[in-house]
């Protein structure tokens, strides 16, 4: 690959916690909660009943913002990722679309979209059977955030010609993988000189009703009665799977050469990325993290950082009974003989899972956390699971020298990604 | 080959070679069924079967007597996985098997694996029953209804099928895939990208095989009203005027560096030449630029390190008009401008499959072969006898703006 340094120059945030990176950041540190009682007014008996929700305050400023294509796609996914992309750019200092953006891409993880029981329901015959044929008669009556609107490219196209991003456009859909596989794919896409930027990172929203029984099908949600705030809790003995988030994450990866030509300010530098399979089972990762293990020793080994180099590890941490478990045991074959160990904790504590968005705020968290030396804590982590027993840095944010860190994200089906970020 | 063109400067170490073809789609469910069809001027579109499509009043390249793959996905699963599962499987299967790649042929870590995936859409009878359990007097949805009971008439697995990469995920359980990896969504730039993606962690020594492709959407009522609504399929018509139509398929190159392909004596079926990738949606917002493609195009032929001259053939991604005035504008001052030829008009618009069931087909059609003037553009009265592909573009563009250029060089283009 051509020996070009690509570096983080700007990042954008749209989370439960807010809308400002710095808010989310301060936030997140002091350990506050995003997840929260649903508001959803349809889903008053639904089993899930909390999430963490973008505030409707902050809801109407993402529509405010962006009146033509809340008007004309409604679907949250897609307005939080060109808010996210926007912010992200602003931060970059390039808010304003002045320079020639050929050689500027985008790369975003998407969820799947919305699928709506009423694209079905309204056109039902009297013997209550779906009828194709008025249904395609009538199809200015679908839904504007229908799924048959607005498929899981129209995060990244929307943003390529908001932002004038006229170069490689990805969508990568890979479950919970999928925004650090396209946060991987930006930064190849920079390093081998296909681009000279890319935007890239993930948005997601499925609290919706059909979203909302998606993960309860799976058993994979947590339906505890528990707190809303306290229902997150990676690593805890009592973690019972789950809990929704939503929003996006975007980050701007740079040419360090094209970054510095224009006085860009730099967060870190990204030194490494890889991806692997478990090829295992559908419906649950590798018992003994086998896949995880792999891809975290190929990320390291493409940084060319030894594991001893690693001071944090944004996990993929979902609070299920699996992942934690099998997440523990591949962080323990790759970093066990490191002394001190590095910390770990899990985002998804504090905002929630983002699913398919999820590696664009926790990218956006571990950026941060090497160029600050700060490391956010994995809330509600107040019985520990004996088998989960590394340092999840419990419940207070920790100041640490953070030279490297690493970012993973594991997909369901068993595709896994992680992304290094070293001190710049 | 074009006289006067020097032969390729293959093999140099970085470069990447074609060991295996796959492909399934409304002509065959093989290549060489395709290439029986294709070349024999037949086309796939018909009449839409599986519900009642009248209302939509346009044909469709379905894949028919698909022949069932078995795997250890649970049957109801596999049916709600629907044809995105069986194409994809039925592609790697011919692809690896082509390529004489068994399951000790390379560590399962060495095998990446890129695939771009069409969109997956509900089957209405998935979700059916619950919409029934949860309707209101005035036929309505209510939600706390379906909340107590109307879910719980949806199959519990019923929301791993409507992930796009989890039918890619079986494939690597199936066909032990652990290695680099990545699902790319959902039009024919995507299928591009797989290919460039899987050619460059080649390249760059991450893998020593990698299958690389792409799966269309499964035509269904949600399928045509998207692509309706994208204005990829038009209107129903009353003219007799040819237009556009969706179609179902499944394709698959296996990619090996040139040195590890001939060290294991592998049929070496094309090369890996160049690629270009841009995005722009055309004024009227309803495809690509043609400024976009023709941009696409010459970063390909640049990346190849070839002028417009080098190309034989072009093997057009879209039924659109600004993707072959795109075509016209980098090629036409060429003294002796390639053979352009539109599958689409035989298998239909294909999504993230058609640039690769392209592929496919560029690198199968033997070399004395007459390529059939129905789908040659602008169209001939015969074919092109005696005409020898030797290197391929082969484009895969978005209705949304994303383009992609890929070149390919044959067998015969020594």
């Amino acid at each position: 690959m051509a020996d070009r340094k690509v570096v983080i120059t700007g990042l954008g945030l749209a989370t439960a916690l807010g809308l400002e990176v710095e808010q989310n950041w301060r936030k997140a540190l002091k350990g506050v909660s995003g997840v929260s009682r649903i508001r959803l007014e349809c889903a008053g008996k639904s089993a899930v009943q909390a999430a963490a929700q973008v505030s409707d305050d902050d809801w109407r400023t993402i529509c405010d913002d962006f009146p033509s294509e809340a008007e004309s796609e409604g679907e949250r996914r897609t307005l939080f990722a060109l808010w996210a992309g926007k912010k992200a750019l602003s931060d970059a200092g390039l808010g304003r679309v002045a320079e020639d953006r050929s050689r500027f891409g985008a790369a975003m993880g998407a969820g799947l979209g919305v699928n709506r029981l009423e694209d079905i329901s309204r056109w039902l015959t009297a013997g209550k059977k779906f009828d194709p044929v008025r249904f395609a008669g009538e199809l200015d009556l679908v839904e504007r955030e229908s799924i048959i609107r607005n498929n899981s490219s129209a995060p990244a196209t929307l943003m390529a010609a908001k932002f004038g991003l006229k170069g490689p456009n990805i969508t990568i859909t890979s479950a919970c993988a999928s925004a650090t596989l396209a946060l991987g794919a930006a930064y190849r896409a920079v390093k081998r000189g296909e681009a000279d930027l890319v935007l890239a990172g993930g948005a997601d929203s499925m609290i919706n009703p059909v979203g909302l029984v998606f993960f309860v099908l799976l058993g994979s949600v947590a339906v505890s009665k528990m707190e809303p705030e306290h229902l997150c809790r990676p690593f805890d003995r009592k973690r019972s799977g789950l809990v929704m988030g939503e929003g996006a994450g975007m980050a701007v990866l740079e040419e360090e050469s094209h970054a510095l030509a224009r006085g860009a300010r730099i967060y870190a530098e990204v030194a490494g990325f890889a991806s692997t399979m478990d090829a295992w089972r559908l419906t649950a990762p590798h018992p003994e993290g086998n896949g995880a293990e792999a891809c975290m020793s190929l990320a390291l080994a493409d940084s060319k950082i030894p594991p001893e180099g690693i001071d944090y590890i944004n996990a993929h941490g979902t609070s299920t009974k699996l992942n934690d478990l099998a997440e523990t045991i591949a962080i323990k074959r790759v970093f066990g003989n490191c002394a001190p160990p590095p910390a770990i904790s899990s985002s998804k504590s504090i905002i929630g899972h983002l699913l398919a968005g999820s590696g664009g705020p926790e990218f956006a968290f571990t950026v941060l956390s090497v160029a600050q030396n700060r490391i956010h804590p994995t809330i509600n982590l107040s019985s520990p699971d004996p088998k989960c027993d590394l340092d999840y840095v419990p419940n207070v944010a920790r100041e640490r020298v953070v030279r490297a860190a690493l970012s993973n994200s594991f997909g369901f089906g068993g595709q896994n990604s992680t992304i290094v970020v070293r001190k710049y | 080959m074009k006289a006067g063109l020097k032969p390729p400067s293959y093999p140099p170490a970085d470069r990447v070679a074609i060991t295996g073809l796959g492909a399934v789609c409304s002509l065959g469910n093989s290549v060489p069924e395709i290439i029986q069809g294709f070349l024999s001027g037949n086309s796939g579109a018909g009449e839409i079967t599986g519900f009642d499509a009248g209302g939509f009043g346009c044909p469709a390249a379905q894949v028919k007597n698909l022949p069932a793959f078995k795997t250890d996905v649970p049957p109801q699963l596999a049916i709600t996985m629907g044809k995105h599962l069986s194409l994809l499987m039925a592609s790697v299967d011919e692809a690896l098997r082509g390529a004489s790649i068994d399951p000790g042929t390379f560590s399962p870590g060495d095998r990446g694996f890129f695939a771009g995936m069409g969109m997956v859409d509900y089957h209405v009878e998935d979700l059916l029953p619950a919409v029934l359990k949860s309707l209101n007097r005035d036929g309505d949805i209510d939600y706390d209804k379906f909340f107590l009971q109307g879910y719980r008439e949806i199959y519990p697995l019923w929301p791993l099928g409507m992930l796009n990469n989890v039918a890619f995920c079986q494939a690597s359980i199936h066909f032990g895939l652990h290695g680099e990896n990545g699902v790319f969504c959902p039009h024919g730039d995507a299928g591009v990208r797989a290919v460039f993606e899987a050619a460059c962690v080649l390249k760059e020594g991450r893998a020593k095989m990698a299958l690389a492709g792409g799966v269309s959407e499964e035509i269904s009522p949600l399928g045509l009203a998207r692509a309706r609504i994208k204005g990829l399929i038009g209107p129903p018509s009353e003219t007799s005027a040819p237009a556009p139509f969706l179609g179902e398929a499944g394709a698959m190159l296996v990619l090996e560096p040139f040195s590890t392909a001939v060290e294991r004596g592998a049929s070496i079926l094309g090369q890996i030449a160049g690629f270009g990738f841009t995005c722009e949606k055309s004024e009227d917002g309803r495809f690509a630029s043609r400024q976009a493609i023709s941009s696409a195009i010459r970063a390909a032929l640049s990346d190849a390190g070839l002028t417009p001259g080098g190309i034989d053939l072009v093997m057009l991604g879209s039924f659109d008009k600004n993707e072959l005035e795109a075509v016209h504008e980098v090629f036409d001052a060429d003294v002796s401008p390639p053979v352009i030829v539109a599958t689409a008009g035989a298998v239909g618009e294909t999504y993230a499959a058609g640039p690769v069931l392209n592929a496919a087909m560029a690198l199968a059609i033997p070399g004395d072969a007459e390529l059939p003037p129905n789908f040659l553009l602008p169209a001939r009265s015969t074919g092109s006898a005696g005409f020898k592909i030797g290197r391929v573009l082969v484009n895969g563009i978005s209705c949304e703006g994303g383009c992609g250029s890929m070149i390919l060089e044959g067998a015969n283009a020594g």
